[in-house]
């Protein structure tokens, strides 16, 4: 038998069939905080995405790999640096400037231009999710929004409105509180100071001025920022406006003494508020009301925040990992998210389902409404949580009586810029 | 009959390596790792250029270094200074015949079992100032206490507590199983002979279980000296820094900031002090011997 008729009968098959068989078996890894499962509706809404991609791409098998929230970002860097990364990650927001200034991620410019001008247009961007020349890391799959949540049941009863300026919520919170009730429960512990820091941050913001030079380096030790640290400082002095010990502890600590219907204020991100109502048993009187800024009805920016899914640089399977991320953050399946696990979706167009005119979707229209008219427009640094725990440990000084406010921020601007941003 | 004598040589060879080679590629390659990049420059996880001992000074005299270690020994003396004595009267007791012993045994086993992120959520909320059953028991007997955690005086020793909470029952192993291993007419002629209890105690039983309660103490040094799990839960190092101890320091600026650099250096601070604590317990051991 010549080689070429044995090559026709027997080898080509075989590669075609090896060929078909690889193509079945392809299979994309997933690193991800949430797994899918039953147990609740975060886990519902996982396995929902999963179960409708799989549907969508039976060639397509996707290995999902839980992890607690925190680990994803230095397990991706450390498996960067070790050449095992997965095919798709999820990354938290202010974990993104510093992965892509480390170089850890695939650039999605070429996956982006391919889609429909009128769907890029539709999905909601984020600055942290890009370089500085506009190059796209990562595409949201959900949104959260910094607010305030408040116990309308005392206001009412101290006949008080929803603060529409800083002083006035002082005031309020003074007025809601006693020996039982704390007036604001907001913890600035360096354990865990994002909600703390992130309502500092969009104040500061909001006051117009910087808190960061162009060239990266602080630039918060303003006066208007000395006020901010002053307000909060006169509020703990009011013992029960703001206690000394609540904020002093993280934020776990402060929502836990929220859900014990032991404060009157909470800021807090969106997406928890119904665990929260759920667990307090407040129902109808937990409202929301947008960060209120100095100037009466003119409240603070939202604070945005989202996880985003990265393909991470030396993925094995690019291609596949993408059709993961398209399917995620299309319409329908972000649709589908928002009603079984109430996340806020990054697609306008997804807001039009009817579903979103309902009661149970109150939270996320106002996630979307107050980051519609309010948008915080803010560079964030390459790690914005050694921002964030400067911060903690200048208004644990402070709080505590070891420095002024005006010595705090001066410190904190000059520790800031001695460690390089990080 | 040379091939099985052949084998029998290379035996010992073909037990210790293995083990020696999993020994190295999990504790001498990471520590080759930190030493060398203490002295060497870092971006994010790319080693950078040779630097000496730039990361150390720079530790020490600008990045509040020296008063993280400061805080470190006074965490561990102090959590010694309780888990220690704990310890020891707890295996004492546990070593007289007493109704309800196993029980017991197992009850003051339990913290030991339980992890450190459950330590530190639990003692979080038992010290918790508003919430806590502590302070409430406390307001009903007249003491109002704002919340240890959040006091820049009480937030160290409110750590060593919990921290000693976790570690006595190492401590109480160790010296119940020396205890056990004194031989009856010894205990016999110490009763008849020593007198008191606590000259019983100090002048048999102690040189007795001498060794063992310093490889507990030299076990406990470690643990705490490396201890950031319940300090991250419970105070993040605040307030004010008042716990910010250096193996928190580590975690963070390794796994938090990404300043590699900062964090080996930190870490081979500790792997020093570790070592100079253990020098010293050794030394006071063949001191004793001698």
């Amino acid at each position: 038998m010549r080689f070429g008729s044995f090559a026709r009968r027997f080898i080509a098959p075989a590669a075609l069939l090896l060929a078909a068989g690889a193509a079945h078996a392809q299979k994309i890894e997933l690193w991800t905080f949430v797994g899918p499962g039953k147990e609740n509706v975060r886990e519902r809404a996982m396995a929902d995405v999963i179960e409708t991609f799989k549907a969508k791409n039976p060639g397509i098998e996707v290995n999902v790999t839980i992890m607690p929230w925190q680990q994803i970002s230095p397990a991706l860097l450390r498996a960067s640096k070790a050449g095992q990364v997965p095919d798709v990650a999820m990354l938290y927001s202010p974990s993104m400037p510093a992965h892509i200034a480390a170089g850890t991620l695939s650039p999605l410019r070429q996956y982006l231009d391919a889609w429909p001008a009128a769907d890029r247009a539709d999905l909601v961007k984020l600055p942290e999710t890009v370089d500085r020349k506009g190059e796209p890391f990562g595409v949201p799959w959900e949104l959260r929004v910094s607010g305030m949540g408040y116990r309308a049941d005392l206001l009412k009863a101290a006949g008080k409105r929803a603060p529409q300026s800083i002083k006035e919520w002082g005031d309020t919170a003074a007025a809601i509180s006693s020996n039982d009730i704390a007036g604001i429960a907001i913890g600035f512990s360096p354990e865990a100071p994002s909600v703390a820091a992130g309502w500092f941050l969009t104040t500061l913001v909001g006051s117009g001025v910087k808190v960061l030079a162009d060239d990266g380096k602080a630039a918060f030790n303003t006066p208007q920022a000395e006020k901010l640290v002053q307000w909060v400082l006169d509020l703990t002095r009011n013992k029960s406006a703001l206690p000394t010990n609540v904020a002093l502890q993280g934020l776990e600590q402060a929502q836990t003494l929220f859900i014990a219907q032991k404060a009157g204020f909470l800021p807090q991100s969106s997406q928890r508020f119904e665990f929260i109502r759920e667990r307090s048993k407040l129902g109808e009187n937990l409202k929301l009301v947008e960060y209120p800024g100095w100037d009466e009805g003119k409240p603070s920016p939202a604070l945005v925040q989202s996880w985003s899914l990265v393909i991470p640089k030396g993925a094995k399977n690019s291609a596949a990992a993408w059709k993961l991320v398209d399917h995620w953050t299309s319409a329908p399946v972000q649709v589908a998210s928002a009603k079984t696990a109430g996340y806020v979706p990054v697609r306008t167009s997804a807001l039009k389902d009817p579903w979103f005119s309902e009661p149970k979707a109150e939270t996320i229209r106002w996630a979307v409404d107050y980051a519609g008219k309010h948008p915080l427009k803010f560079d964030f640094p390459e790690n914005t949580e050694a921002l964030y725990d400067t911060w903690a440990k200048m208004f644990g000084s402070v709080l505590t009586g070891k420095m002024s406010p005006k010595e705090g921020l001066a410190w904190a601007e000059g520790e800031y810029n001695r460690r390089g941003g990080r | 009959m040379s091939s099985s004598i052949g084998v029998r040589r290379l035996q010992p060879y073909l037990f210790f390596y293995p083990s020696l080679i999993l020994v190295a590629a999990v504790s001498f390659v990471p520590l080759f790792y930190a030493l060398r990049q203490s002295v060497h420059s870092a971006d994010y996880l790319q080693t950078g250029g040779f630097v000496g001992i730039a990361n150390y000074v720079e530790l020490l005299r600008h990045g509040g270094g020296l008063a993280d270690i400061g805080r470190s020994i006074v965490f561990v003396l102090g959590s010694l200074a309780l888990t220690m004595p704990l310890g020891i009267g707890l295996a004492l007791l546990l070593d007289r015949p007493m109704r309800f012993r196993a029980i017991l045994r197992t009850v003051l086993m339990l913290p030991w079992i339980v992890s450190q992120l459950v330590t530190g959520l639990l003692w979080t909320w038992l010290y918790d100032g508003r919430v806590g059953p502590i302070s409430h028991l406390l307001k009903q007997v007249g003491v109002n206490i704002a919340g240890p955690l959040t006091d820049t005086q009480w937030a160290l020793p409110s750590l060593m507590v919990t921290n000693t909470w976790h570690s006595y029952p190492l401590v109480m192993v160790f010296t119940l199983a020396a205890l056990q291993t004194i031989p009856a007419e010894v205990r016999e002629a110490a009763r008849i002979d020593a007198g008191s209890a606590w000259r019983r105690f100090r002048h048999v039983t102690l040189p007795l279980i001498r060794s063992t309660v310093l490889v507990a103490l030299v076990l406990t040094t470690l643990h705490t000296f490396n201890t950031v799990t319940t300090v991250l839960i419970m105070t993040g190092g605040g307030p004010a820094e008042a716990t910010q101890v250096l193996a928190l320091r580590v975690f963070k600026e390794g796994f938090q900031f990404y300043r590699q650099e900062v964090a080996a250096t930190a870490a081979v601070v500790i792997f020093g002090l570790n070592i100079l604590f253990s020098i010293a317990y050794i030394r006071v051991l063949r001191a004793d011997r001698g």
